[in-house]
């Protein structure tokens, strides 16, 4: 009996270990806005929330799979909500039926669990009676899977089956056990044994004394060391029963454990859903296989942490690149680069959660893992002396790199000077991108940037302009790296004058827009380079 | 027969000193062989390391056993004779410790079972890996003959029937209030079986088994006792029989088994020790040990007690050469640059190798030694000046007189107690003295110049890296050499050289 709503063969772990970097991807990407939404105040459904989007799927068949659940639950929220109540509170009283059992003796375990059977069977008589009445509305293969399990593994005859045996763990005429005897001549083997009729025409007296013939003895009724180990004798004997059941326990409690947890992560979905459908488009992304394509395109991509925490709508962001297995993001401060390069991560992980992202359309490859190496606040304060701690980190992610996963660099190679973390930079982004793993990177060190250029000219290049610049606040368009952001105002100030006009190398800003005004941005593409 | 001395030199097998030869706290082979033999208390292992063989051949016979064990087969069989050797010890001491004599009786059935088993597996996996080492083969000879032996088979078949009848004895108890009656099992259905059956529809995957509580091993209680009389008064026969093949077979292990037990873990515990090292990728090799004085060539050397204190990554590997008339290594150099260390690995690697173990180095050629001096500093020497530095001429007079030319001599930091004149002076004498007596020796001093005495001293300085990079190199030369630069090696250092993380991360088509 499986619940089956997150994974098409296995149950969600929410005791998994989220992968290794989730605290910096948490951090750097701004997730707890989102976090708090979808958990809504409930400690599972945070478990459950962090888990989906923090481990990301690989696999387009599993995402396609939640995609469609959750088109399920969007549609058909009440059924949903109420499974979460009932196997919620049924597994809750259960537990609280053995919270009181802090003995190992296996009659203890054996009456706690029975009762523990009881309040069990009610609850799933409970789930099976809303899967009755919600049977025709599911589409997706998640909740019919789940419909038809909880109609037909617990039909009547079945939950009847199992309230009889409850009764007979009684064990009302004593215990009959079969043993062997070990290699110290201990007792071993012990299992409890059904008593086997008396002989027909026998009166209970012929029986009792057929007994004394077979070899008996009294423990005396003093002896209360021999009454003691008589009592833990019977329970190693009943161990073999009182673990069938309490693991039975255990089963039906895992089977309720897991509906809560699945559930919830369809339910945490929708929280967020709701909260972020007034701020812009949401979409459910067009997926293609880990490493199966390069090129990636957004419409109106918006960062939903801003979303939250603004409770605004956010400026959004077209991007088309042909070639996304290097993205560099260069430009003016407060220009709007870590929003897109947030967006661009957040996105990558709710799409790899199997849910909807915050765009328009959204088109790109599965990453086989998302980590982020941002700048820290306290790489800013001590700047030198740092760079022996940012590489530091930085090989630690290299060692949890996978071949198509994606990196998201925010100012890297910032704690020491230009010629010197450009030229580190210039190595590693390098073999990155070579060996296959995919970089956004958000930078301000104009040689690093332009030394991609030359090495990487497929590769996709977007430059922020400042807040007063033609294309207007937070707007991004593709452009190769200029040589510093403040150039031309310094050389203002200096000198007092404007400098000879320069031609930025590729495109040309083009239209400013804002999502008030003009929700359909039109899509800037990078142009597309000659191969090396 | 031993696995630690060849045939011929069998006769005087087992070492005679049982204590820890004075340099071994000096040169930390205290601390190796610790480590070594860590977990076999029970094996008492380290006299055999208190006595290295005085013959080539016999470093050569061992040699080739640690090369024997380095097939997985081999390995694996004295592992699991190892480990079943224990198991029939444990056997053997609950059946003398317990008061119940049935329980007396099946403890040492117990104990013959499973030591007859650990023989033919031993034997079996013997054969199997035909081992190429002297010491292997005559094991494995003697191993043919004493499992064919008409005692040994009756003795292992009696055990195994005996067993598989008492294992076959089922009986039923059926406790109501204070009565328990014991009698034959007669097929009656498993409860717990069908309980298991009616809920089986909830199981979801593997659930960890409920932890109750272990039956306690040792003595029977009262009640025990009387159930086990009634199975023995339902199976008389059977009872009878355990009695009487525990008379039988009383005494039942040889001492050539008993030892063999112990002479392959001292080979196990050596070979794992040297395991970690590979594993850790630290040079190990055999070396060759001449009979007489010759050169000495150490390459790659590392000390074995370092992985206790840092990290394999940053073990540094030293050389050691003494050429035609060199026969002494004067090391200085500054402080903390791994001198002592240094003149440590020189006894420790000599001390391996006439032992017959693999050795840390890439390569050694050594010649046989026959007592090894140390003079260390030590803590709790460091009283008043004058009578420090008396005991320390005291030491290493009493060293002048007793080494020979095949001798090792270790002297770390001698005379610093006293003013530098007096130190070189002292050091001078010494010197001249150790340089006429011709033994090896390692002379650890802040004095370099000490190195220009003769054709027979050889200089040897302690690097440090440049300060730029500010880690210590611990690497020893025969002449000083050049730091590192900082900005260079940087990306190097963590690993970040492009090379570096293609090579890690493999190459992906790009």
């Amino acid at each position: 009996m499986n619940v089956h709503l997150v994974f098409p063969a296995r149950d969600l772990d929410v005791t998994a270990p989220l992968p290794w970097g989730h605290e910096a991807v948490i951090a750097d990407l701004q997730l707890p806005p989102i976090l708090e939404v979808m958990a809504g105040g409930e400690a599972l459904w945070d478990r459950v929330a962090r888990n989906a989007l923090l481990t990301p799927l690989t696999d387009p068949a599993v995402i396609r799979y939640r995609q469609a659940a959750w088109g399920d639950c969007l549609a058909h929220p009440e059924p949903v909500q109420a499974w979460h109540t009932l196997s919620r509170d049924g597994a809750a009283a259960a537990r609280r039926e053995r919270a009181g059992l802090f003995t190992r003796r296996a009659d203890s375990i054996l009456h706690a669990s029975r009762r523990a059977m009881g309040l069990l069977l009610s609850t799933l008589r409970e789930l099976r009676a809303v899967a009755e009445a919600h049977r025709a509305e599911f589409q997706s293969a998640a909740f019919q899977g789940l419909t038809q399990t909880l109609l037909h593994e617990l039909d009547g005859a079945y939950l009847a089956e199992v309230d009889d045996e409850l009764r007979t763990l009684a064990f009302p005429v004593g215990v009959v056990m079969s043993a062997r005897l070990g290699p110290g001549l201990r007792s071993t083997d012990q299992v409890v044994r059904v008593e086997p009729p008396p002989p027909r025409g026998w009166s209970v007296r012929r029986l009792l004394r057929r007994r004394e013939d077979a070899g008996s003895f009294v423990v005396h009724p003093r002896d209360e060391a021999g009454h003691r180990f008589l009592g833990e004798w019977k329970n190693r004997g009943l161990e073999g029963t009182a673990r069938a059941l309490a693991q039975s326990v255990d089963h039906v409690l895992a089977f309720l454990q897991a509906l809560e947890s699945e559930t919830a992560f369809y339910l945490a979905a929708l929280n967020l859903y709701r909260a972020l459908v007034p701020h812009g488009p949401l979409a459910l992304p067009d997926l293609a296989p880990v490493g199966s394509r390069r090129r990636l395109s957004a419409t109106h991509l918006w960062d939903p942490s801003l979303a939250l925490q603004q409770r605004a709508a956010p400026v959004p962001n077209d991007v088309e690149a042909h070639d996304a297995r290097l993205l560099v993001i260069t430009g003016a401060n407060r220009g709007g680069k870590s929003t897109l390069l947030r967006a661009l991560g957040t996105a990558q992980l709710l799409m790899q959660a199997g849910l909807f992202v915050p765009a328009a359309s959204w088109h790109t490859a599965i990453a086989s893992g998302v980590l982020t190496h941002f700048q820290r606040e306290e790489d800013r304060e001590l700047a030198h002396g740092k760079l022996d701690e940012e590489l530091g980190r930085l090989r630690d992610l290299i060692d949890h790199l996978t071949p198509e996963g994606l990196v998201l660099a925010n100012e890297p190679f910032q704690s020491t000077n230009e010629g010197e973390g450009s030229a580190i930079g210039t190595q590693v982004i390098g073999a990155l991108v070579d060996s296959g793993v995919h970089v956004h990177l958000v930078t301000h060190l104009y040689e690093l940037a332009s030394s991609l250029q030359s090495t990487y000219p497929t590769a996709a290049f977007l430059r922020a302009g400042p807040p007063d610049g033609p294309a207007g606040p937070f707007v991004l368009y593709p452009g190769a790296p200029e040589p510093t952001a403040y150039a031309e105002p310094l050389y203002r100030r200096l000198f007092g004058e404007a400098p000879p006009e320069r031609q930025p190398p590729h495109a040309e800003p083009v239209r400013p827009a804002t999502v008030s005004q003009n929700p359909r941005l039109d899509t800037i593409g990078v142009t597309r380079c000659p191969h090396r | 027969m031993s696995l630690l001395y060849p045939i011929e030199a069998s006769t005087r097998s087992e070492p005679v000193q049982a204590q820890e030869p004075a340099h071994f706290r000096d040169v930390l082979l205290d601390r190796v062989v610790g480590d070594v033999t860590a977990g076999r208390d029970e094996y008492h292992l380290q006299p055999l390391f208190y006595e290295p063989p005085t013959s080539v051949a016999a470093t050569a016979y061992r040699q080739d056993v640690f090369r024997d064990l380095e097939t997985p087969g081999i390995c694996d069989a004295l592992t699991h004779f190892g480990e079943g050797m224990r198991d029939v010890r444990q056997c053997g001491d609950l059946s003398l410790r317990l008061r119940n004599p049935r329980q007396q009786d099946r403890w040492f059935l117990e104990g013959v079972a499973r030591y007859g088993q650990t023989i033919e597996r031993l034997a079996d996996q013997l054969m199997a890996a035909a081992p190429a080492s002297t010491g292997l083969q005559a094991t494995t000879d003697y191993l043919q003959d004493y499992r064919a032996s008409e005692r040994f088979r009756a003795m292992t078949e009696a055990a195994t029937a005996l067993i598989g009848e008492l294992a076959a004895v089922q009986h039923v108890v059926h406790i109501q209030g204070s009565r328990v009656v014991v009698r034959h099992y007669q097929g009656e259905a498993d409860y717990g079986a069908r309980v298991a059956d009616t809920f089986a529809k909830f199981r979801q995957g593997p659930v960890a088994p409920y932890p109750f509580r272990e039956a306690p091993s040792g003595d029977l209680n009262h009640i025990e006792a009387r159930i086990v009389d009634r199975v023995a008064q339902l199976e008389p026969d059977l009872f009878q029989r355990l009695e009487t093949f525990h008379r039988d077979y009383g005494d039942y292990l040889p001492e050539t088994v008993a030892r063999l037990d112990r002479e392959s873990q001292w080979y196990l515990a050596c070979h794992e020790y040297v395991e970690r090292w590979r594993a850790a990728r630290l040079p190990v090799c055999y070396p060759t040990v001449a009979a007489e004085p010759g050169p000495v060539v150490i390459r790659g050397a590392f000390h074995p007690a370092l992985m206790d204190v840092m990290p394999p990554g940053h073990i540094v590997c030293n050389d050691f050469l003494l050429m035609g008339p060199e026969r002494i290594l004067v090391v200085s150099g500054p402080n903390q640059g791994g001198k002592t260390t240094y003149a440590r690995l020189f006894a420790v690697v000599h001390y391996l190798a006439q032992l017959g173990c693999p050795v840390p180095a890439e390569h050694a050629s050594v010649s046989r030694f026959d007592q090894i001096f140390t003079h260390f500093e030590r803590e709790e020497e460091s009283g008043h000046p004058e009578s420090k530095l008396e005991a320390e001429l005291r030491r290493v007079r009493d060293i002048l007189a007793t080494a020979t030319e095949d001798s090792l001599v270790i002297i770390n930091e001698a005379f610093s107690a006293t003013t530098v004149r007096d130190g070189r002076e002292l050091g001078h004498r010494v010197l001249e003295r150790l340089t006429v007596l011709g033994a090896r020796t390692v002379y650890v001093t802040f004095l370099e110049e000490l190195s220009r005495l003769s054709d027979a001293t050889v200089s040897v300085v302690a690097l440090m890296a440049s300060k730029a990079s500010g880690t210590r190199a611990f690497r020893l030369v025969r002449q000083p050499g050049d730091g590192q630069a900082y900005a260079a090696s940087l990306a190097a250092r963590h690993g970040l050289s492009y090379d570096q993380i293609r090579a890690q991360l493999g190459g992906m088509p790009s």
